[in-house]
């Protein structure tokens, strides 16, 4: 047999990995995690079939008529009182009509169909850009909205043994563990921070969509209409606060770069990406209370974008406690780099890329260790010591409160004499008030700009709160 | 485009390579371009100075011009050429006089500190501020920059015309054409609507050129925004150191042959708004030229203060009229700034003089505004090389349109500004106009009416009146001009009145004046 040349043998080679990578690439991947084995996975959904909500909500499994969060009533409880049930719903609104009008630019209202736009349905339906060539079983039901399966994992494989297995195990082929907070975290972000073609971008902003600022740790401490106790979070850790608050930072922080990574990387995404900035850095007017107007960190020229002021500001505070070791250089370049008229898009790629990387080894860090009192305490003073950037735009401040707040209250669930210092409580309450002030308008909305934030009020609450932190315990 | 509309040095630089013969065509292209840009030096020159045989030459305002006798108060015999009450006029009331001092005020401290910058002495703001006069010679011992946009900065700064035969200057003067002023001895023609607008326009719009240009770092320092641009509005509000010519003495009504049937501010109008355009494209052109050269991150996109500022500075509000009304392209892309283009559908209307001419000028019109929105809207901040060849076709389109609409045959009369004031509620009113749009069509509403009633006396119309004073409220069409009045002490309540403008009031008022026009 005649023998080929090693060239052609090795082009074919080449050409046929550039081929199965490009295909691999092509795959949606639903989340990457680090380090797998040791968590539950958010299985691939392409090879699972969806089941459908009416496959949980019989009166015998989760349908059961008892009350908000009861075991055995989680359908109830979500289909109730649980917003996600109506995300698709939402979608027949005028609201959501005009966004899809804008955002592709039709001739009228009656021509926007947003329930059929797979942008649209990859998030209020299930995390998937794909949904419409999903496996699904037949009482999928799109009308269902975000359900069972959106958070729980495609259900083909454990819906007729998840009851049957022994309590507390945590591996059933296609179910998304959720009682694990990082785990948990990693559902949310999907939609909420935004992944790959799920992306609430600026073009749809400007359409009308809501700008997405999602905050894990408050997100959970609000989250009403849970359909499951709240006593179980705190009581697997008792510093749940704490823990929901530092993994969804980092966790959150992460998704962003990844998201910054494939914004920059994909040549037909707009560029630059304005939804990666702080809003009120462009949207202020212009009424000259010039004291007021937010500034972008650091040391940037005038008039430059200030980015990342919403994902990233507590990460350096955070890794500094968490991994004193490790000098998260790499984020320090972003806002720099993201600042420029037109930043360049592969230096910013490897640059979110490995921050992706330095805040996942931070995250492994955290959850190796665990973060005891003392270091949440030294955190937590810390927060309240920042000044600076931090206090440069409402977003940055927003996040200090959350963190402060949220450590507050870890510390005061561990040892109920923290809490308890006269004064503290309202401190920390105070800086949140002082963040609401900024609205001009009562805030019946998600969408107003944060016109009268004043960095120097943020400042006195700052104070305040760090000598309440000082005094004695009583 | 050279200050008098005309192309310079332009097509000249077209030049196609052709890659087969790559040697060849950068010789041949070496050889024109050094032509080309020999060519466009002189050229250059040449607009810049209206002949190059002029001699440079700055004066003091009060000793150079405003003495007793001069403009600064008429001499004892009854004085026929002018006022003479010129310069006192503008030193009591003109802010063009503060241009400098202001510059040492709180606010020029605070940018100076800002940017970095020696404010003062800065070119960046001097080319606006005063003027950069590199050659110490062109200053006459009177000039100061204390002065700020003095005399010679808008009449012309040249020797000739300054000193020209006195004392019997004044006789020979009066005889020659506002042409031959110019040309001959340098002063400026500013009777001519067209040289109004760009000189004016160089620094209430900006003129890259003559370094002249508020970058966005230079507003987020601090500058105030600038008001979007109308020449006769800004004129008109201007404390007026001269007479528009139906206000003039019939004996200087006669030497300038006024027959009252012109309508001098009208013609101002559509002139107006060819050249702005004009100029505002080429503005673009100029700064897209440098984004395609340019390597560093900073520089490859378009400064921000070439984008509509009140796209992204408003305060967001649900429910929005900006959504409501939907976008011209993506949404959520940064706009062109939308008022250069708002009064030139009525300006091709008096150029054309019936609907069968100004039809395809209207479509060739529509079709390069949608390819410079479109390029805009390519991506973020649109992109600089579609701008620029976009922005080009627009400019070159525009200056046509001023060179048709500015020829002194081209009479603005009654029937003109009647059109004028029965389209613009009609055309106008189907939109959604943004404020700064939405000014430059009451601005002209308000400037045609006025002087439709000054001139032909007609009978007030109380319900256009109600109108126009509801739109100057809602519109703050009032411009803070005079010496007494403060821009920075004024910008808050302005620019709150800009963040609060929904188009829908606006829309309403030109419901009411539709159909008041064409009046008998």
């Amino acid at each position: 047999m005649k023998r080929l040349p090693l060239s052609l043998i090795a082009a074919f080679g080449l050409l046929a990995f550039v081929l199965t990578s490009g295909v691999l690439r092509s795959i949606p991947v639903v989340v990457k995690i680090a380090d797998e084995d040791s968590l539950n996975l958010l299985t691939d959904p392409a090879r699972l079939h969806l089941q459908g909500v009416g496959s949980c909500s019989a009166a015998s499994c989760h349908g059961y008529n008892g009350p908000k969060g009861s075991k055995g009533s989680e359908y109830t409880t979500w289909v109730t009182h649980d917003p996600h049930s109506r995300a698709y719903t939402v979608l027949f609104e005028e609201r959501s009509r005009l966004i899809e009008k804008n955002l592709h630019q039709l001739e009228r209202l009656a021509l926007a169909r947003p329930e059929k736009d797979p942008l649209c349905l990859s998030c209020h339906v299930y995390p998937a850009p794909d949904l419409e060539t999903s496996p699904r079983h037949e009482r999928f039901f799109e009308g269902d909205g975000v359900g069972c399966e959106a958070c729980h994992g495609r259900a083909e494989k454990w819906l007729s043994t998840h009851y049957r297995v022994p309590k507390g195990t945590r591996q059933l082929p296609g179910m998304i563990d959720t009682r694990d907070l990082r785990t948990r975290a990693e559902v949310c972000v999907r939609c909420h921070v935004g992944e790959r073609e799920m992306d609430v971008n600026h073009d749809l902003i400007a359409a009308g969509h809501p700008r997405l600022r999602f905050e894990y740790g408050a997100y959970l401490a609000n989250y009403h209409f849970r359909h499951w106790k709240e006593r179980d979070d705190t009581a697997r850790d008792a510093d749940h606060e704490a823990r929901a608050w530092m993994i969804g930072q980092l966790v959150s922080a992460r998704k962003a770069l990844e998201l910054l990574s494939y914004r920059a990387a994909n040549a037909r995404k707009p560029w630059p990406e304005f939804a990666e900035y702080n809003c009120a850095a462009c949207h202020h007017n212009l009424t000259g209370k010039d004291e007021n107007r937010p500034r972008g960190p650091g040391r940037l020229p005038v008039g430059a974008l200030p980015w990342g002021t919403w994902y990233q500001p507590m990460v350096p505070i955070l890794a500094a406690q968490l991994t004193p070791e490790r000098e998260l250089t790499v984020l320090k370049r972003l806002p720099e780099l993201m600042s420029k008229r037109l930043p360049d898009r592969s230096t910013v790629v490897s640059a979110a890329q490995a921050g992706t990387r330095a805040l996942e080894e931070c995250l492994q860090a955290m959850l190796r260790t665990g973060v005891g009192k003392e270091r949440l305490e030294a955190l937590l003073a810390e927060l309240a010591r920042s000044r600076g950037n931090n206090l440069a735009t409402w977003e940055s401040a927003t996040q200090l409160y959350l963190g402060i707040a949220a450590l507050h209250q870890a510390l005061s669930d561990l040892d109920a004499a923290y809490g308890t210092r006269p004064g503290t409580r309202e401190a920390v309450r105070g800086l949140g008030a002082e963040l609401q002030n900024a609205f001009s308008e009562k805030r019946e909305n998600l969408y107003s700009s944060p016109s009268r934030f004043d960095p120097a009020a943020i400042e006195r609450r700052l104070k305040e709160i760090e000598e309440r932190l000082r005094s004695p315990r009583p | 485009l050279n200050d008098q509309g005309q192309l310079r040095g332009g097509s000249p630089v077209r030049i196609r390579f052709s890659w087969k013969a790559i040697l060849i065509a950068v010789v041949c292209a070496a050889v024109v371009l050094g032509i080309a840009g020999a060519r466009r030096r002189v050229e250059a020159r040449t607009a810049a100075e209206p002949a190059p045989r002029l001699t440079p030459f700055y004066v003091g305002a009060k000793l150079g011009c405003g003495t007793n006798g001069c403009h600064g108060a008429p001499p004892s015999e009854e004085p026929l050429l002018c006022r003479c009450t010129e310069y006192t006029i503008w030193d009591g009331k003109d802010k063009h006089v503060d241009a400098y001092k202001v510059l040492s005020g709180e606010r020029g401290k605070q940018m100076g500190k800002l940017l970095g910058w020696d404010v003062a002495t800065d070119s960046r703001c001097l080319s606006c501020h005063g003027a950069v006069v590199a050659d110490e010679k062109a200053k006459h011992k009177t000039f100061t920059l204390e002065d700020g946009v003095s005399c010679s900065i808008c009449h012309g700064p040249y020797k000739e015309w300054y000193t020209h035969g006195l004392p019997v200057f004044v006789d020979d003067w009066r005889k020659m054409t506002p042409r031959e002023k110019e040309t001959k001895y340098g002063m400026t023609d500013l009777w001519d609507p067209a040289k109004r607008t760009a000189l004016c326009a160089s620094c209430h719009l900006g003129n890259k050129e003559q370094g002249k240009f508020i970058t966005h770092e230079m507003y987020a320092a601090g500058h105030p925004p600038l008001p979007s641009f109308e020449v006769a509005a800004f004129s008109e509000q201007m404390p007026r150191h001269w007479q528009y010519r139906r206000e003039k003495p019939k004996k200087v009504q006669e030497i300038l042959k006024y027959d009252g049937i012109d309508r001098e501010q009208c013609k101002l109008i559509f002139v107006g708004a060819a050249v702005t355009l004009r100029e505002s494209m080429r503005l673009l052109v100029e700064q897209c030229q440098e984004c395609i050269k340019a390597t560093d991150a900073d520089r490859k996109s378009l400064d921000y203060a070439n984008f509509d500022c009140y796209a992204c500075h408003h305060d967001l509000k649900s429910p929005s009229w900006r959504q409501r009304r939907g976008y011209s392209g993506k949404p959520g892309r940064v706009p062109r700034q939308p008022w250069p283009t708002t009064l030139i559908p009525f300006a091709i209307s008096f150029g054309a003089g019936n609907d069968k001419e100004s039809q395809p000028l209207t479509a060739e019109f529509e079709t390069k505004v949608k390819a410079l929105d479109a390029a805009f809207a390519a991506q973020p901040f649109g992109d600089p090389a579609k701008i620029e060849a976009a922005a080009r076709e627009l400019q070159l389109w525009a200056n046509a349109l001023a060179e048709r609409i500015n020829d002194p045959g081209k009479i603005c009369d009654d029937a003109a500004a009647r059109t004028f004031l029965a389209a613009l509620p009609v055309q106008l009113g189907k939109t959604n106009l943004d404020y700064d749009s939405a000014r430059q069509a009451a601005w002209a509403y308000q400037t045609v009416w006025r002087e439709h009633q000054l001139v032909t006396k007609a009978k007030a119309d109380p319900e256009v009146d109600e109108v126009v004073l509801g739109l100057n409220k809602q519109l703050r069409l009032d411009l803070p001009a005079g010496r007494d009045k403060s821009i920075v002490k004024e910008l808050g309540e302005g620019l709150k009145i800009l963040n609060d403008y929904d188009p829908d009031p606006f829309r309403r008022a030109l419901e009411r004046l539709s159909g008041r026009f064409p009046m008998k």
